[in-house]
């Protein structure tokens, strides 16, 4: 009776902001009127329910002891005579998990009703967030890696159609851009990850994990590629640069994405798969080694950073490596406590962002100083300039990345026209717009 | 730096074109003066034209907006002909073949927005330009513009074997030209004039086949019609190539870009206060000198700046210095080449500018030569890599198509013009249509709505004022004396209302006491002045010596409590100490964030009563009387006031006020500011008479200089007389939670108390009134609320950390008002006026008047031209809506992670902004209004540049004037208006929403609820 009860509770606040997103979406649709406050309403209703049902149903399930809890296998689709199935895990990980995500995407939708008011792209905005909010959760709850997949990838995406929320400047579609590029990257490993184990553990629910019998050098090779997911998703070096240029949104959306919630989803991935950095030694230490390099990089870059948003996202993600490393050393539990923490804290620190001043001007009459450096000193020139460029990843990426696949590219396509060319003649590349008006054939662009 | 301006002519050139900045300082003030105070020389018109050819960016509203308010009555039939009488083209309106009235009429309501080529291209493409009549034509007009056309091109169709003809009628000769260009490229005769046919028909989904054409002009009646007035209308202005064409350069764009993205960071670290842990080494020396040794060292470097070590070197051995930089740029030249380089980023040149003008205590040296140094030692680099990083880029940037084919497409139809008429017609006609179509441009259309909105505006507030004749109030009990601010409109006439026998001044908010105030838990002062006005006092507060134990613990407490925070700040951002944070603080941040978001105003009195309970409440005195002129203070002020230069402060403000006999029990000044969190632009809220902030000391240094005994009797040498059995009291109106705090109530006799006490409650009813009046313009606000609800509405909005707009400052406001209370008095002004009192019956020579003037004219004006063209233009010169905003170097914010710094006010502040120039009415005779104007030269720029309008009343009864622009005065030729008369505010705003007009408000009746 009870676990009907928390099964019927838990699976109705994963389902509430998708139906109050549904909702929305074919109103606006159809063509009925949408207005401001009807948004923000159902908006603040499914993800707050979905905050207060979760708790409910953690609250009842931990009382009466029913965890783990899991919910399935409900059939999704077949190919062949394989059957993908949907399942749904409540355990001690992903019950704080869901808590903490509901909990503030709640609070956060809350911020945003006067925040958002009047904002052109209000509808946008809300709708995105209970899309995020919607894949977080399923995200957080699923059973299985590809199922935990189609919620990463939502949200990824409304990641970066937020960063292009102000999409008639530039700077911010080539920031989402370049979150996408990384995102596809990353991504990858999850994909492949999930494949591979597909092929030599027979499925990928969590709960088998344990048992799966993998050797050393399959779980290595999974979980290598699982911290390549998590070090796209989680702003760890060298991929982590996007993150600080990610600030391009509204307030609350970087905050929701990049001090409390999108990024943790990759040490998310991490504490979820840590039965196998437990078998791989050198996983392990590659976790280490990544995570605690992009923590001492991120905090002492956070140091030079002048700007508000900025020196939030490099210290945010100085702590995300600090969680990798506590994965590496096998510590789920600590990096799951950790990760709660410090979403909570960088949320609220990124939506009082625009306090910064204001804030520091209080302190300054405080401490009875007249100037607003408080403390703030010169650092020794080639540290700074290190710093200042952000430990030139950015630039060694580039220069030694990015440019020569482009000209690869290139060079490719140079050989692919030289041959098309051999094989079909003269194949006149045409100009792809004809001219339809006189005016356009008198003046051809 | 003059002497060096003279000598060095790279210097000067910089100085030039320097006005292409922005000058607003670090935002932790915000005042508000004149957007395009660099050209505030010229009259306004005029400059906007420069302000938008120089800097591009629009100083009118969208024409599709003045359609709105016409659309809303806010500009009426009579107004747009008032102001095309004056403004419209007439002179170019000769040989017109329709009515010139007529013909203005239909471009104002008819010509579309400014419509890049791009889009027209690809409009034309899809069929979906000029395929249709604008839909809003009168239904005759277009039934009349079908039959006309589809006559004249079943004419055509008659006429010849050809279809030619036919086509030559719908888009003039340009298809003889198509045709000639297929022959030209191998087609046969016939072939290439099929084809020519073929592509001029195919936007309107016709093929050159003469019967199905025939039946077509039945069909496609409305389509041919507008198709071939668009032919026509195309063809008067001279065939395609005049739709307009610029060139447009993706390399110039993409260097562009490479510079600002790495510059801005740059740019940022260097103006850094205090936001980062580690500061840019070398930054004695300048921005130059210090990027140069950072860059000269050699390490990475994005591919385009190969090199940059270098060439940096080599400067650095020359011993180069940024001034030959700039003198290296070709003279003649040289302005110009400077103001397109600082447009690339004006908000980041600006800034240096102003920290250069005007120090600040953090950044030791701040050169805008050093700025532009480091751009043009970038801009060469940048030059040479954008041709290779360009890559199949489109054109981006929108080329306009030329207005006046538009415009002219348009009012045709309006007018019921077809293409036949427009090709009959004899040329004179023709180049007469061409000639206003041109010349009645989207600036000079503007003009003429912009003026016409004012116009409107000024009948309906002159024609209140004119009608209005409040009755005379009973005797004084109280004198509440305000800041003029707009927003203070509202509370003083709910004051009067609650409490008939109350007399209420304004006056600019710093009371006449410019004062460098040192507040007793600040170590660093600040001017309370307006802009331009330098205090020669400073005045400290000092806790009182009975408190002096408290004050200590408090001080202690309070700098225990900042460390912890101050040494957290930077903990969180550590890695063991982020870490520890995320463990210990972590919950604790979810529970303050919980509460923040789901109980604001709750949280924030849970707050308070912490604060109360863990800081000592300290009663303070200020700075002593000065008996010397002896004592000095550091920074060269007077420490202090003596006792009659405390007599002159309270005596120029009292006669300005016309207060100088009758004097009530007890005075008020009511000064004030503004409550809001997680707001950089909050300084934007509170006094611009005490320099963007805080008025309260101002107030309360008034009153207690008005109470001292020697005071009063210096005042009474000067004819005032302020009697023992007054007392004054300082107080401060926290606009946005409208609560009134008053000053040293422990100072208040007994005698006075049960006065004070009495003003306590009458005040808390004001404010609850007050807010209840000011929910209405707020979107989010409850419908229906009590006073109570919206008194705790107002309180949730300034603590709210997620509340973009805590309170809307000084949107709407749009009038002066100096003259005495009388004419204003009961009259419902919807918190748009700026009310100043003056008498002008104790002002024969006009002295206070000039003083008036001087003081509040710069300051409205401020503050009604900031608010004015950040509406207008909410991108271009102010500083967009604030979701982006990232609070940058404590001097401005950025949208996201890196721009240009933004200037101006946030959409957020100024969408329910009407921008109208400033109705200044002043109550004087226009002699002495043109002699204390002539006299005091940034007056005289305002009123005679018509930045502000002005208009007199004459005391004497001979009428209302208008002051010209060559400074005479003409008969006020407004309609007269009927004043509509209610009972209690409230019952003329409540269910409002919008604008409402002036009413006559009587004082509700007695038996409704007064003070509670």
């Amino acid at each position: 009776m009870w676990r009907d009860l928390v099964e019927a509770l838990l699976l109705s606040s994963l389902a509430l902001p998708p139906v109050a997103l549904s909702g929305l979406g074919l109103a606006w649709l159809v063509g009925l009127p949408v207005p401001e406050a009807a948004v923000t309403r159902v908006s603040v209703l499914a993800t707050g329910l979905a905050a207060v049902f979760t708790g409910a149903g953690a609250a009842i399930a931990l009382w009466q002891g029913l965890l783990p809890v899991e919910f399935g296998p409900y059939p999704w689709f077949s190919v062949g005579h394989y059957t993908f199935t949907l399942s749904f895990r409540w355990d001690a990980v992903s019950l704080v998990m869901a808590l903490g995500s509901t909990v503030l995407s709640g609070l956060v939708v809350g911020f945003s009703v006067p925040y958002l008011h009047r904002e052109r792209g209000l509808f946008r905005y809300f709708a995105l967030m209970l899309l995020f909010s919607g894949a977080m959760q399923w995200l957080v709850v699923a059973g299985s890696y590809e199922q935990l997949f189609l919620g990463w990838e939502l949200v990824g995406l409304t990641s970066i159609l937020l960063v292009a929320f102000f999409s008639e400047r530039a700077q911010p579609v080539h920031a989402a851009v370049r979150v996408m590029i990384v995102y596809r990257l990353a991504d990858l490993g999850l994909l492949i990850g999930a494949v591979v184990m597909h092929q030599v553990a027979h499925g990928t629910h969590f709960g088998n994990l344990h048992q799966a019998h993998l050797t050393e050098g399959q779980a290595t090779a999974i979980a290598l590629l699982l911290l390549l997911a998590a070090s796209g998703k989680a702003a760890q070096l060298p991929f982590g640069t996007w993150l600080p240029r990610a600030m391009e949104g509204p307030t609350p959306s970087s905050a929701v994405f990049y001090g409390a919630l999108s990024v943790h989803a990759g040490i998310y991935l991490l504490i979820r798969s840590a039965p196998l950095f437990e078998q791989s030694t050198v996983a392990s230490v590659a976790a280490v080694l990544m995570g605690g390099t992009t923590a001492f990089a991120g905090a002492l870059v956070a140091r030079v950073q002048a700007d508000a948003k900025s020196s939030l996202a490099w210290a945010s993600m100085s702590q995300l490596g600090l969680m990798v490393v506590e994965v590496g050393l096998h510590l789920p539990t600590v990096a799951l406590v950790h990760l709660f923490g410090h979403a909570s804290l960088r949320g609220y620190q990124m939506l009082r962002a625009p306090s910064l001043l204001h804030d520091t001007i209080g302190l300054r009459k405080a401490l009875g100083v007249g100037s607003l450096a408080l403390g703030a000193h010169p650092a020794p020139g080639w540290l700074y300039r290190a710093l200042r460029d952000g430990l030139f990843i950015d630039v060694v990426v580039e220069r030694y990345l990015v440019r020569p696949v482009l000209s690869l590219g290139g060079v490719f396509e140079r050989v692919e026209q030289a041959w098309a060319r051999r094989v079909g003649g003269e194949l006149q590349a045409r100009r792809p717009v004809e001219p339809t008006s006189p005016e356009a054939q008198e003046h051809p662009r | 730096m003059a002497s060096e301006l003279l000598t060095d002519d790279a210097l000067r050139d910089l100085h030039r074109a320097a006005h292409v900045l922005p000058a607003q300082g670090p935002i932790e003030v915000f005042i508000h003066h004149n957007t395009l105070h660099a050209f505030q020389a010229l009259p306004f018109h005029e400059a906007v034209a420069r302000a938008e050819d120089e800097w591009g960016v629009t100083g009118y509203l969208d024409e599709a907006e003045y359609r709105a308010a016409y659309a809303q009555g806010r500009i009426g039939p009579d107004d747009l002909d008032w102001a095309l009488l004056r403004l419209a083209p007439w002179d170019a309106a000769k040989d017109l073949p329709v009515d010139a009235r007529d013909l203005f009429r239909a471009l104002l309501f008819g010509t579309p927005a400014p419509m890049s080529r791009d889009v027209l291209e690809l409009l034309k493409a899809e069929g979906r330009w000029a395929t249709s009549l604008d839909p809003l034509l009168d239904g005759s007009v277009r039934a009349n513009l079908i039959a006309d056309t589809t006559t004249w091109l079943d004419e055509a169709l008659r006429q010849d074997e050809s279809l030619l003809p036919f086509a030559h009628r719908l888009v003039g000769p340009r298809v003889d030209l198509l045709a000639e260009g297929l022959v030209k490229r191998g087609a046969s005769v016939e072939a290439a004039e099929e084809e020519a046919v073929r592509r001029v028909l195919a936007p309107l989904g016709l093929a050159p086949e003469r019967r199905g054409l025939v039946k077509a002009l039945g069909t496609h009646g409305e389509a041919l019609a507008a198709f071939s007035l668009w032919g026509a209308c195309v063809e008067l202005f001279g065939g395609a190539h005049a739709l307009g064409r610029a060139p447009f350069e993706p390399v110039e764009q993409k260097a562009t870009e490479l510079v600002n993205a790495f510059l801005i960071p740059l740019c940022a670290s260097f103006v850094d206060r205090g936001v980062a842990r580690w500061t840019m080494p070398g930054r004695e020396a300048g921005f130059f000198s210090a990027f140069r040794a950072l860059y000269a060292r050699g390490g990475a470097v994005p591919a385009w700046l190969d090199g940059l070590a270098a060439t940096l070197r080599a400067s650095l051995e020359r011993g180069a210095t940024a001034e030959d930089v700039v003198r290296a740029l070709p003279g003649p030249s040289r302005v110009e080449t400077l103001k397109a380089l600082l447009l690339r980023l004006p908000g980041w040149g600006g800034m240096f500018h102003r920290l250069e003008l005007f120090p600040v205590e953090e950044l030791p040296r701040v050169r805008l030569l050093d700025f532009v140094a480091v751009r043009l030692l970038l801009e060469p680099f940048a030059r040479a890599a954008a041709p290779g990083l360009v890559r199949g880029v489109e054109e981006t940037r929108p080329v306009v198509v030329d207005h006046g084919v538009l415009a002219l497409y348009a009012g045709a139809q309006r007018l019921g013009l077809s293409a036949r008429v427009l090709n009959t017609l004899p040329p004179p006609r023709r180049e007469a249509l061409v000639r206003v179509a041109r010349r009645f441009d989207r600036r000079a259309r503007a003009v003429v709505w912009q003026e016409a909105y004012e116009r409107h505006h000024a009948v309906e507030v002159v024609g209140a004022l004119k009608a209005h004749a409040p009755p005379a109030p009973p005797p004084h009990t109280l004198q509440a004396i305000f800041c003029f601010d707009d927003r203070e409109e509202s509370f003083r006439r709910h004051l009067e209302e609650v409490l008939p026998s109350v007399r209420t001044y304004g006056v600019a908010g710093f009371f006449g006491v410019a004062v460098e105030f040192l507040p007793f838990d600040d170590v660093a002062g600040a001017a309370l002045a307006p802009l331009g006005v330098v205090p020669g006092h400073r005045v400290e507060e000092a806790p009182h010596p009975e408190d002096a134990q408290k004050a200590l613990a408090r001080k202690e407490r309070l700098g225990a409590l900042a460390r912890w925070r101050a040494l957290w700040r930077w903990v969180t951002r550590g890695v063991a100490g982020g870490g520890l944070a995320s463990f210990v603080l972590g919950p604790f941040a979810l529970l303050e964030l919980a509460a923040r978001v789901l109980a604001p105003r709750t949280t924030r009195k849970v707050e308070d009563a912490f604060r109360h309970a863990v800081l000592p409440e300290v009663r303070t005195v200020l700075t002593g009387e000065r008996e010397s002129d002896e004592s000095r203070s550091i920074d060269g002020r007077y420490l202090g006031f003596s006792a009659d230069e405390k007599a002159q402060r309270v005596a120029a403000t009292l006669e300005n006020l016309g207060l100088t006999r009758d004097f009530a029990p007890l005075v008020v000044l009511v000064a004030h500011g503004s409550t809001s969190v997680n707001n950089p632009h909050r300084s934007a809220y509170d006094c611009g008479a005490c320099g963007g902030r805080n008025g309260g000391p101002n107030a309360r240094l008034f009153a207690r200089m008005a109470n001292r005994p020697k005071v009063r009797e210096a005042l009474k040498a000067r004819g005032i007389e302020l009697p023992d059995s007054t007392w004054v009291l300082g107080a401060v109106h926290d606009t946005c939670t409208d609560t009134v705090t008053f000053f040293d109530e422990h100072e208040v006799p007994a005698a006075h108390q049960g006065a004070v006490e009495e003003a306590r409650a009458t005040f808390a009813e004001v404010c609850r009134r007050s807010a209840h009046e000011r929910c209405r313009k707020f979107a989010a606000a409850p419908k229906s609320l009590t006073p109570e609800a919206a008194h705790r509405h107002v309180e949730a909005r300034a603590a709210d950390f997620g509340q973009a707009r805590p309170e809307l400052g000084h949107a709407t406001n749009a009038v002066g008002v100096v003259g005495r209370r009388a004419l204003t008095r009961g009259l419902f002004l919807d918190r748009r006026a700026f009310l100043i009192s003056y008498d002008c019956t104790a002002d024969a020579s006009g002295a206070v008047l000039e003083r008036l003037l001087a003081a509040v004219g710069p300051v409205g004006a401020g503050i009604n031209l900031e608010y004015y063209f950040s509406r207008v233009d909410n991108e271009g010169l102010g500083c967009g809506t604030k979701l982006p905003h990232n609070l940058t170097g404590h001097v401005g914010v950025m949208n996201g992670a890196a721009s240009d710094l933004r200037t101006g006010l946030p959409l957020q502040m100024i969408e329910i902004h009407e921008p109208l120039r400033l109705l200044l009415v002043l109550e004087a005779e226009t002699d002495v209004v043109l002699a204390a104007v002539s006299r005091q030269p940034l007056v005289k720029e305002l009123a005679l540049g018509r930045w502000v309008r002005v208009v007199t009343v004459s005391p004497s009864g001979r009428g209302w004037f208008c002051l010209q622009p060559d400074g005479t005065f003409t008969p006020w030729d407004g309609p007269d208006v009927h004043l509509p008369t209610v009972r209690g505010s409230r019952a003329w705003y409540e269910g409002h929403e919008g604008f409402r007009p002036p009413a006559q408000v009587l004082p509700e009746r007695r038996g409704a609820p007064r003070v509670a």
